[in-house]
């Protein structure tokens, strides 16, 4: 008898969940079918507010206008070429920065974690840090800006640590020591063939950081060939300055923001594709190294 | 504890050594800008083409308009000049989105091109950097080696007030206008279909248009059926009250000093927002607003949205400089105020509108620039009739022509043959950079090809010229010592201004309060800013 | 010298723990040279919020006020609303984005069926890749009182549309759901990673006492939750000054700025945009401070609590 009511109670908390889920699910996918669905409209039913659920006047002229235009297509492989790159380089140093860290024999990782956390907190200010970049360090209009002042971030630093920590048994470690192994040889032959997972989560964690980041390219990019593809989306999706265009000059507006709002959305789901793509690439290990990396063992 | 301490004592040490061995650049005091002036004179022409003798190349920071191409050496004016004058420019675009970060940033760490060229130069910044010495002053330069501009000085006497600083100098050259439909900055244009519809005439008072307003929301006049109709309409708020505060007679030495007029009794300078006559005008606008007779999302409104609410029919009046910019299918319908607005205190006046003066800083030379008189040549060229044919038409024969009748206007081939997809601008953009606005140069009605020359818009200007105020002011200028106290203080002062004034019209503040709002702006020093453009007025009058 | 010379010398100048690790000392310098190059370097900007900076002067030769800046943000009519708004934005984000991942992690749990999981937590995963420019550019097209969904939905009730993003009171509201709504799946993995990692034992053992779902989710998943959740918490209040700049700058608008004002817009607004660079200078390191007292003060609890800590 207890039993049976047991079941009754479990199968309404399961219809309950089933249902709960069910309804994040369509809130969570609604606005991407959305911006799909207007990504394949006629511009003119977006901009009037008429495009609900599927494409209206469905039309690949957003999409073939987003792959005609060089900007675009220059940005895109330009960001390619910082997330490759830069994401590389970011594990290499976080790797190198966590490792010695997460090593409680070694002296003076107190005043190292403490030298790293303060920059989470103070900075010399856009000016002083402009002025050192450029003059000082040639950090400008050039490939190494997008990638060097961003090389390590302290939390994944942190992150990495704790994991090296919690899932690399310091007595492994040690029985390589005792083979004769150096420090060096150990990270790379014991260490980091167990870090797969925590790679998995710098590397999307990095990638998705340098992918949406248009700030430093704001600052310190010149050159259009250069702008990364987040750069060329701003002047695409961030609304024009009206009032500049009204200073007594502008004519036919209407087409030119029927062209932009057409664009916009084709332009989102080209832009958020290959982010979309790496998360299924590393979500194999990705789950345990969150895990790993956030919690003491 | 302790031990957080001492790293903190050690971090703080590290700063300080680190901070020794910076640079303690000082810049160079040793050239001034006559001695520069004189060094590289000698390469220059002193009058005709080609200007330099020897081949030079300047960069230059430029404001991009979306419709143009990248490079802005691909415009067909440009090589065109570049050949003419044998300079060459290297232009560093930016789009409207970056050129603020980019130009304060350039500034702020004194690492300037050699000139700036339209870069959407706030009036603080040109008196501020102007007298920090990032802008080569210009006096001279323009004395010796600027015909043209010299010749427009004379012909506008309100340009020269306007464009100098408060000692004299002059560190910017302007964008200047010759067309009182350009210089109306924003017009109120009438749905006519509309008007008949509802068997209303186009309204001579503040209450005719509220009449007017409530027809429309009233009588459906788009004939659909529904209440969707949108009684008036603008990019932003502050757009709607520029078309309707003459009839209060605010603003009523027009919009050269934003907030500031004459107090009409007394004859001294009032800070308009705070005056009693504003506060009519908040009344009036709410009622409006609560009536639903103003777009409920002018709060958040942008020039998209009216054109897509215009493209439905669903809007009775716009405040907007011509027509084309907002009305694209029905533009046809709209047709501006044939007379100035009359308030509830009898005041006829329309002070959306400026003089000659469109924008003070749309060039400046930096004091890194190494010809200062070919700069100057170079730039004064296009405050002559040629030079403003060249940035808005292009070149004879290639780009325009002249008709039999005497005008100008672009060749057929261009401007009938726009491919799907682009705009006018977008085709005009390969042969001329004016797209955008705001060029360090005089328009002539007869080159412009803009919206603002459209029959609607000029027509909608001529309605309303004679109600303009007598006198128009130019900017006023401020002395060095002023620039800090007073951007700190219209920082806040402004600010609070433009949100209390969303609230008052959303209804959010009932208008009881306005005595508090004022006394709030006193106590944010509104007296002391008060002080400030007093000193600058009497200059000014001067 | 000999080799053996040689050895004594460094033997004398370093002690034995770094000879035996001298291969980490090497490992650790590039990254400490990237911190000291890239980041302690420009450091010496921090003297201009004690200055009144000017351009021609230079960092170093402009003058020194005091704390002149500083008093004028402590007079300034704004700072409290400031103080305000960050801080109340960032508890209303802890308090309500903050158990929802939890809560969500615990339901995913509970899901036997397999397509039914990997596909909800494939789609709550995707909106935390969109950036914030875009995510904003939603917002606004959904909540738009002509056209926008949610007012549609209110006008088919017959009730009155809303202006979301004019209205102050809602500003706080939108900001912590939208995040939600992109960041709630993304949260949860970490929970539900633990969750997975429970111990099947304990599970048969309740359900042979005869204990529901409901109550081994009570008695088993929610206390093996609680002390990731904890250090999660903590450090969640160490941010508590420090919320995102990018996405209130873009949703800010006249309207909603008594409430959408914030510390970081504010000091972006006068430092970069309105070119009182020493004023800004001066509120941004005001925040520093501040930040830094909380977050020394949270890792010394977060050591108590679980001895996690950052240093």
């Amino acid at each position: 008898m207890e039993h049976k009511i047991a079941g009754w109670g479990d199968r309404i908390f399961t219809i309950v969940i089933y249902t709960i889920l069910s309804i994040i699910m369509l809130v969570t996918l609604y606005p991407l079918i959305y911006i799909l669905s207007a990504s394949f409209s006629d511009p003119l039913y977006i901009a009037k507010g008429e495009v609900w659920l599927l494409p209206k006047d469905f039309t690949f002229s957003a999409y073939q206008k987003v792959l005609s235009n060089a900007d675009i297509l220059t940005g895109y492989r330009n960001s390619l070429i910082y997330l490759v790159l830069g994401t590389t380089i970011n594990i290499v140093m976080t790797t190198m920065g966590a490792y010695v860290l997460s090593r409680k024999d070694f002296k003076g990782r107190y005043v190292l974690a403490l030298l790293f956390t303060f920059t989470l907190l103070f900075n010399g200010g856009l000016i002083p840090t402009y002025l050192i970049y450029k003059n000082m360090l040639g950090l400008y209009n050039n490939l190494w800006v997008m990638i060097i002042p961003s090389a390590i971030s302290v939390w994944n630093l942190i992150i990495m640590r704790t994991y090296f920590q919690n899932s690399i048994p310091i007595e492994m470690q040690e029985a390589a020591f005792m083979d004769g192994c150096s420090n060096i040889r150990t990270l790379t032959s014991i260490v980091l063939p167990l870090s797969k997972p925590i790679i998995a989560v710098m590397a999307l964690y990095y990638g998705v950081a340098h992918w949406n980041s248009y700030f430093t390219a704001l600052i310190y990019l010149n050159d259009h060939w250069r702008f990364p593809l987040q750069m060329v989306i701003r002047s695409i999706l961030i609304q024009e300055d009206m009032s500049a265009m009204a200073g007594g000059e502008g004519e036919s507006l209407m087409q030119q923001l029927l062209l932009i709002e057409g664009m916009r959305y084709a332009v989102i789901v080209v832009s958020s594709l290959p982010m979309l793509l790496l998360y299924p690439l590393v979500q194999k290990h990705f789950v345990k190294g969150v895990m790993m990396g956030a919690i003491k063992g | 504890m302790k031990k957080i301490h001492s790293m903190i004592a050690l971090m703080l040490v590290m700063m300080l050594i680190i901070s020794a061995c910076g640079d303690s650049n000082t810049g160079d005091s040793g050239n001034t800008d006559q001695e520069k002036i004189d060094a590289a004179a000698s390469n220059v022409n002193e009058t005709g083409f080609p200007i330099v003798n020897e081949p030079l190349t300047l960069s230059a920071m430029v404001l991009l308009s979306p419709a143009q191409p990248t490079e802005w050496n691909d415009i067909l004016a440009w090589k065109e000049y570049e050949k003419m004058s044998g300079i060459q420019i290297q232009w560093d675009a930016y789009t409207s989105a970056d050129i603020n970060e980019k130009r304060n940033l350039a500034l702020a760490s004194d690492q300037l091109p050699d000139m700036f060229y339209r870069t959407k130069m706030p009036d603080n910044d040109i008196d501020k950097y102007g007298a920090e010495g990032s802008f080569i002053k210009l006096n001279d330069l323009i004395d010796q080696y600027a015909p043209n501009f010299k010749a427009v000085l004379e012909k506008y006497p309100d340009v020269k007030k306007g464009i100098s600083a408060a000692d004299g100098s002059i560190y910017a050259l302007p964008n200047l206008t010759d067309s009182p439909s350009i210089e109306i900055n924003r017009k109120l244009f009438i749905n006519q279909q509309w008007l008949e519809q509802v068997g209303k005439k186009s309204p001579a008072t503040t209450d005719e248009l509220y009449e007017v307003l409530k027809a429309f929301r009233d009588g459906d006049p788009n004939k659909n059926g529904q209440k969707d109709e949108i009684p008036m309409t603008a990019d932003s708020l502050d757009e709607a009250i520029q078309v309707i505060r003459g009839a209060f007679g605010l603003g009523n030495r027009g919009m050269g000093n934003g907030n500031w007029d004459l107090d009409p009794s007394s004859e001294s300078l009032r800070f308009f927002p705070a005056s009693q006559e504003y506060k009519e005008l908040l009344v009036y606008l709410n009622k409006l607003y609560a009536e639903q007779l103003i777009d409920k999302e002018i709060f958040t409104n942008d020039g998209t949205k009216v054109l897509a609410k215009n493209e439905q029919n669903q809007v009775g009046s716009f405040s907007f400089g011509n027509v084309i910019g907002r009305a694209n299918s029905n533009a046809d319908d709209f047709v501006g105020l044939e007379t100035a607005l009359t308030g509830p205190n009898g005041d006829q006046l329309y002070t959306s509108a400026r003089g000659n003066l469109g924008s003070r800083g749309a060039f400046m030379i930096s004091k890194t620039n190494p010809n200062p008189v070919a700069t100057m040549r170079w730039i004064d060229y296009f405050y002559s009739e040629e030079g403003s044919r060249m940035l808005y038409l292009g070149v004879e024969g290639e780009s325009y022509q002249q008709d039999k009748d005497g005008n100008y206007d672009f060749l057929p081939e261009i401007v009938e043959n726009i491919p799907e997809g682009s705009s006018f601008d977008q085709v005009v953009s390969k042969y001329v950079p004016y797209a955008g606005g705001s060029l360090p140069t005089l328009i002539l009605e007869d080159y412009f090809k803009g919206g603002e020359t459209q029959p609607s818009a000029k027509a909608a200007a001529e309605n309303l010229k004679p109600y303009l105020p007598e006198e128009l002011w130019a900017p006023f200028s401020f002395t060095a010592e002023q620039f800090d106290e007073k951007l700190s203080l219209e920082t806040d002062i402004y600010g609070m201004v433009t949100q209390r004034t969303a609230e008052f019209v959303q209804g959010k503040a009932s208008l009881d309060e306005f005595d508090n709002y004022v006394a709030q702006l006193e106590k944010m020093g509104l007296k002391r800013l008060q002080e400030i453009y007093e000193e600058a007025y009497s200059r000014y009058k001067q | 010298m000999t080799p053996g010379e040689d050895r004594g010398l460094v033997k004398s100048v370093f002690p034995r723990s770094v000879r035996k690790n001298w291969d980490l000392y090497l490992l650790a310098l590039p990254v400490v040279a990237y911190f000291i190059i890239i980041k302690y370097l420009p450091m010496y900007g921090i003297q201009i919020a004690f200055k009144d900076f000017s351009v021609s002067k230079g960092i170093w030769d402009s003058e020194w006020v005091g704390f002149k800046h500083f008093i004028r943000f402590f007079n300034n009519y704004q700072f409290w609303t400031l103080i305000k708004n960050t801080i109340g934005i960032s508890l209303f984000q802890i308090l309500v984005a903050f158990p929802l991942p939890i809560i969500f992690a615990l339901m995913v749990n509970e899901v036997r069926t397999k397509w039914f999981k990997k596909s909800i937590q494939s789609i709550t995963f995707m909106p935390h890749f969109l950036s914030m420019v875009v995510l904003v550019g939603m917002i606004m097209a959904f909540l738009s009182p002509s056209t926008g969904l949610i007012n549609n939905i209110l006008r088919l009730f017959g009730q009155e549309p809303i202006y979301f993003m004019t209205e102050p009171d809602m500003f706080k509201s939108i900001y912590v759901f939208s995040d939600i709504w992109q960041n709630m799946g993304f949260s949860s993995i970490l929970y539900i990673a633990v969750l997975a990692n429970i111990d099947k034992q304990l599970y048969e053992a309740a359900m042979i006492d005869g204990a529901n779902k409901l109550q081994r989710l009570i008695h088993i998943a929610i206390p093996c939750l609680i002390p990731t959740a904890i250090i999660m918490l903590i450090f969640q209040f160490g941010s508590i000054m420090d919320i995102g700049f990018e996405k209130i700058y873009l949703m800010q608008n006249d309207l909603n700025k008594p409430s959408s004002n914030v510390i970081s817009t504010y000091v972006y607004e006068t430092g970069l945009l309105g070119s009182q660079f020493s004023f800004s200078a001066a509120v941004g390191l005001f925040n520093s401070v501040i930040n830094f007292i909380l977050i020394i003060i949270v890792n010394q609890i977060a050591k108590r609590v679980s001895s996690t800590s950052l240093w």
